[in-house]
């Protein structure tokens, strides 16, 4: 589906990441040696059984936990040189995460849990609201800007969630299951959302366990016991070499 | 027709019943291993449930002890003697006396003559006599006046009176025993000698020994009569004062004789086998009502019980925020309960038999430490002096202390025990967030037990008022009862609003920044473990605030009370010294004034000495003597039954200027100006005119003043025959009228020039010092000053610096503040806690939107200080009521508020529990996202 052609500079990179846990007889390996990267205009889908390592690889593009080794790249900048601070705003803005259960915080309103990153980076009340009502805007669910996450439906509350990820002028998203808590159809129209934002030049990754929602991305990267077995779809750029596991 | 039989019982009915029963056990089971388990929770709780406990206890087994038991004070006043005669009437006036030795009212008649003590005693019966007086002696650093008791303290028969603690006791008259007190001071053992001064005396000091009843006494203890042998003069023997008889029993009849005669008996046998009351015209005496009031005690009650209910009710909100962490920790526990087939009620039922687990174990362990506390402090209050009795702790006093505990536990676990039967099962199951959202509902109880408080403290303080000049005991006990129980209901009623208060909180926040925003509406949120906290912070501060209203006020009264006895930064010292001599006598001389002014310039910042010349002593036994009177037209009407606090001629007493020492100063304007008291012309001219400045203002009238002129010996004379009652004082030698004129702040009582004190007939002498202070000395400036000034026979009283209004309140004040501070910091710490653990899965959020690490820091400060800014505001309204009530009750004090205490509780210590709370709080963010299913 994307139309790009000339080579971009990818704005999500992982190389050769590992991630284990515990030590000596009790090492779980999570990820051995995950290779992707994810350009502007694209969307790809991380598939795999329980525990093949989908949400870790989400945690670790984002920051939110550091690989054993490997590395991993947000817009050219490598993850390892940031310090905790460096990560934090980093999160703030260059990527948003989008979750299974939502996670809007109960005691902010739809517009002020989007304009948190924004807040957070020191804009100023009255701007981030602007750009909170702007994402919302695009999400189109500018009318509930002022209820409270528990006066909202599933659906609406991811739309709020996705608004949150894109607030701003960040061009990363990362969904762990975002529809794993809606009803089909709503889950759909959210798919179809993050679908039309990656269009409007984000890039995105999806990590899902259904096919059926994997067919709305470009590529289709799958994971089993921490190593990508296998991968479908087009790949716009030459430089893109997905390897299997070792 | 087969005969009725009841229907057998449902078999429903039983396993119901069985099913009850296993229910409870089951629930004390996970109970008391869940605590066990959060051992530190457990722990917390305990330990905040048996602190008021604890000191409950303390204080019930401290007071029992300390209270004598009849046969300890027996033993205390009779030693193993039969009887004491007690007391007998100077005129022989019948007295009415209880079998335990209570003496009743009596008239006196004045014209008999007291029972003859000795010829009282049944023939034979072995007696002990015991006198009193007091010599001088001199001890480690220099002499002092000391209790001298003559009676044989060592004879078995005072065995429980005296106790011999080392050495022996008197044998000859020069032996003598020391009270432990007094041989500390001396600093003399049993073989040292004791020397005393006045009458000059040595005496060998044999042993230490003391009264249980006075341990803190500080007397020499000699044979009877020892002081008049040693010196030969028999003016040493003083009255008898008590008098014991040994083996010599006296029956109720004897005593009722005796006490026709004005004598008072105690004895051992009647006091503990007394006679019906009947046979006591004591109670039968109208005038000896006041003996059997038990208002005293409903009083004792009253007060207890409000302490009582407000330290419950404060670990009820603590504890209540404690357990609220362990139902949320037990949420799973709790759904596996409900999920394996347990009703809500079984889910309630396990946190409160967390609460009664924990409950009996605080009311257990409180109870032994406050006993053993208790038993800890009874050498401690020997050691101060008090007399203590033996160690009483009486199982059924201390068993309701228990379960006070025991029912504080529980309470805390009710609300807390409610929410959890509420929780959604399968979102706590599957591991979701589950809160349940607090209802919203009028708070129609909160607002009307406010009203009620405020009325009924308002009244109180009404029939206070309205009472104000004859208040009697019952009265004032009503007031009381008004005052502290309108306090109760008015902060219940507070503590019902809170979470009300809580949920506006959250609606005005929008405007707030992130942290505090977010805080404030997490707070509203979760009003469950908000609310508690506030309650908690609320009972704590509205205390310390009633009570700081109250001692504010107190300082205000005593600041404008007090009379200065000297202007500002001067000091004064008296130059005339007293001394006693062989003959009993004394003899006054006055220290060189030179001498004196060499030592205090030496010790103290002196800028100017002044020599003050006084009118109104003189050297010789007695003295000439001038006094003001007081005009008919300057008099308070007579008539009046209240003195009308308006009329200044009812307000002002005889010298009552603006400085309390009392002089009457002679010398001319200069003097005055010396003090810093400038005179106006016309005031110059009274002086110089061979007139008088007043300090007060009732002797002038028509810019005059008139003297009663007494010559020394007028008074020697006494009364004329038969006039001993109505007699008010010799008549004048002459009167004498001179210009005066009021002076308001006149540094003496009055001021007068040489020829008036001459055509006076007084002899002014130069008595005293007055000085002028560059600055105010430190205290080791003055007691160096008072040491060395010593050396003249100068007492410490002679140098008197006027340092202005010593505040006493302010440590109290203090004490309030940090009470609740300390309170106030708990709750906080406890809320906050309570909801950082809560706001894992936000801080979770937060981290991923790209949160610092600090936010986590801010977030807990703003928790901390929503919680404590709402407690300790709502905590200020509830304490004005009382604190207002009570002050406007008492009308001869002011209302002031304690501005400084209010600042610091409602800005200082919230500010403060923030900045612990950011401090404390780890400024990390959870890194990895929730679980999800």
């Amino acid at each position: 589906m994307s139309t790009s052609i000339e080579p971009q500079r990818p704005v999500l990179e992982l190389r050769d990441v590992r991630r284990m846990h515990g030590t000596g007889e009790n090492v779980v390996h999570a990820l051995r040696g995950v290779s992707l990267t994810v350009l502007p205009g694209e969307l790809v889908a991380v598939m795999g059984p329980s525990g093949s390592g989908k949400s870790t690889l989400l945690t670790i593009a984002g920051g939110l936990d550091t690989p054993s080794s490997g590395e991993v790249l947000v817009e050219g900048t490598a993850l390892s040189t940031l310090s905790r601070k460096g990560l934090a705003a980093l999160r703030r803005r260059s990527l948003g995460y989008v979750f299974q259960d939502f996670n809007l915080i109960p005691a902010l309103t739809a517009a002020e849990n989007v304009a948190l990153p924004r807040e957070l980076d020191g804009a100023r009340a009255r701007v981030a609201r602007a750009d909170a009502l702007a994402a919302l805007e695009e999400v189109e669910i500018a009318e509930l800007a002022d209820r409270f996450p528990d006066d909202m439906s599933g659906g609406q509350q991811q739309r709020v969630a996705i608004a949150r990820a894109l607030v701003g002028d960040r061009r990363l998203i990362l969904a762990d299951e975002p529809t794993g808590a809606l009803d089909s159809e709503t889950g759909e129209a959210v798919l179809r959302l993050l679908r039309s934002r990656v269009d409007a030049g984000a890039a995105g990754v999806l990590v899902t366990h259904e096919a059926r929602h994997a067919a709305w991305a470009d590529r289709v990267v799958f994971l089993r016991d921490g190593v990508v077995v296998d991968e479908t779809g087009s790949s716009p750029g030459a430089d893109v070499l997905l390897e299997a596991g070792r | 027709m087969t005969a009725y039989a009841p229907p057998p019982t449902t078999p429903s009915t039983e396993a119901g019943r069985r099913g009850a029963r296993v229910g409870l056990a089951a629930a004390l089971r996970i109970a008391r291993r869940d605590a066990l388990r959060a051992r530190g929770r457990s722990a917390l709780i305990v330990a905040m449930v048996a602190l008021p406990v604890m000191a409950l206890a303390f204080a019930a087994v401290t007071w029992r002890t300390v209270q004598l038991d009849p046969d300890e004070k027996l033993d205390r006043q009779l030693g193993q003697a039969s009887y004491l005669f007690l007391s007998w009437t100077a005129d022989g006036s019948p007295v009415t006396q209880t079998p335990e030795g209570q003496v009743g009212s009596y008239t006196a008649t004045r014209d008999g003559e007291p029972a003859d003590i000795g010829a009282l005693v049944p023939a034979g019966a072995r007696t002990i006599t015991e006198t009193t007086d007091s010599v001088t002696v001199r001890t480690r650093t220099g002499i002092g006046s000391v209790g001298w008791t003559e009676t044989p303290a060592t004879d078995p028969a005072m065995a429980g009176r005296w106790t011999l603690d080392s050495g022996r006791g008197p044998r000859a008259t020069d032996e003598v025993l020391l009270t432990p007190k007094l041989a500390e001071r001396v600093g003399a053992q049993a073989g040292d000698t004791l020397t005393v001064t006045s009458p000059e005396e040595e005496f060998t000091v044999v042993g230490i020994a003391h009264r249980l009843a006075a341990a803190n006494a500080q007397e020499v203890v000699a044979l009877p009569g020892a002081l008049a042998a040693v010196t030969g003069n028999e003016s040493f023997e003083r009255p008898l004062q008590s008098l014991w008889v040994v083996d010599a029993p006296i029956t109720w009849e004897r005593i009722l004789e005796l006490n026709q005669l004005g004598v008072a008996v105690l004895s051992r046998e009647v006091a503990e086998n007394p006679p019906p009351r009947s046979q006591v015209p004591f109670y039968a005496d109208p005038n000896n009502a006041w003996f059997d009031d038990n208002a005293d005690l409903a009083f004792t009650i009253l007060a207890v019980t409000v302490v009582v209910v407000l330290a419950c009710l404060e670990v009820v909100l603590l504890a209540g925020a404690a357990f609220a962490v362990g139902a949320r920790r037990q949420a799973r526990t709790l759904a596996l309960v409900v999920a394996v087939g347990g009703d809500r009620r079984d889910a309630r039922r396990v946190v409160l038999a967390g609460g009664l687990v924990l409950g009996l174990v605080a009311g257990a362990a409180g109870v032994v430490v406050g006993g053993l506390l208790a038993l800890g402090a009874v050498p401690v209050l020997h050691r101060f002096g008090a007399d203590v009795g033996r160690y009483d702790l009486r199982p059924l006093e201390v068993l309701p202390i228990v379960l006070i505990g025991v029912a504080t536990g529980v309470l805390a676990a009710v609300v807390p025990a409610r929410a959890a039967a509420r929780q959604d099962v399968v979102a706590t199951l599957a591991g979701r967030r589950n809160e349940v959202q607090a209802r919203r509902r009028v708070p129609v109880i909160g607002v009307l037990l406010g009203v009620l408080g405020v009325v009924s403290s308002g009244i109180g303080s009404a029939v206070a008022l309205a009472a104000a000049d004859g208040m009697g005991n019952r009265t004032a006990y009503l007031v009381a009862a008004l005052i502290a129980g309108g306090a109760v209901l008015a902060i219940l009623g507070l503590v019902v609003l809170s979470p009300t208060v809580v949920g506006l909180a959250g609606r005005l926040a929008t405007a707030l920044p992130l942290s505090p925003r977010l805080a404030v509406r997490d707070a509203a949120r979760h009003r469950a473990r908000t609310a508690p906290a506030v309650a908690a912070v609320l009972v704590a501060v509205s205390g310390s605030v009633a009570l700081s209203f109250v001692v504010q006020s107190f300082d205000d009264h005593d600041r404008r009370q007090y009379v200065p006895s000297l202007p500002d930064r001067f000091a004064s010292v008296g130059l005339l010294t007293t001394s006693y001599g062989q003959d009993g006598k004394a003899t006054s001389r006055l220290v060189p004034a030179a001498d004196v002014e060499r030592v205090v310039t030496a010790q103290l910042p002196v800028a100017d000495v002044i020599p003050v010349t006084v009118s109104n002593s003189c050297l010789a036994d007695s003295c000439p003597q001038a006094n003001l009177t007081t005009p008919t037209a300057n008099s308070c009407p007579t008539g009046q039954t209240t003195r009308d606090a308006e009329d200044w001629r009812c307000r002002d007493s005889y010298g009552s200027t603006r400085y309390s020492s009392t002089i009457d100063a002679v010398g001319d304007a200069r003097l005055a100006e010396r003090f810093g008291t400038t005179l106006t012309e016309e005031q110059r001219e009274v002086l110089a005119g061979g007139g008088v400045l007043v300090g007060w203002r009732a002797p002038v009238l028509d810019g005059r003043a008139t003297y009663e002129v007494f010559g020394p010996d007028a008074w020697d004379a006494g009364p004329p025959p038969g006039q001993e009652a109505t007699w008010s004082g010799p008549q004048p030698d002459e009167r004498v009228t001179v210009p005066a004129a009021w002076v308001p702040d006149l540094p003496f009582t009055t001021l007068m020039s040489p020829t008036t004190a001459e055509r006076l007939g007084l002899d002014p002498i130069v008595r005293q010092l007055g000085l002028r202070l560059d600055r105010l000395p430190t205290q080791a400036e003055e007691d160096a000053a008072a040491a060395a000034l010593e050396q003249f026979g100068l007492e410490a009283y002679d140098l008197a610096v006027e340092r202005g209004y010593q505040s006493t309140y302010g440590p109290g004040l203090l004490a309030l503040v940090i009470a609740s501070a300390v309170i106030t910091l708990g709750a906080a710490g406890v809320a906050t806690g309570l909801a950082l653990a809560d706001a894992r899965p936000d801080h979770a959020t937060l981290a991923a939107v790209g949160a610092a690490p600090r936010v986590r820091r801010r977030l807990a400060g703003a928790q901390a200080l929503t919680i404590t800014l709402l407690g300790t505001v709502l905590g200020v309204l509830a304490g004005l009521v009382p604190g207002i009530a009570f002050v406007r009750s008492l009308p001869e004090y002011d209302l002031v508020a304690p501005w400084l205490s209010l600042l610091a509780i409602v800005v200082v210590v919230p500010l403060l529990a923030g900045a612990v709370a950011l401090l404390l709080t780890r400024g990390r963010l959870p890194m990895t996202r929730r679980e999800a299913v």
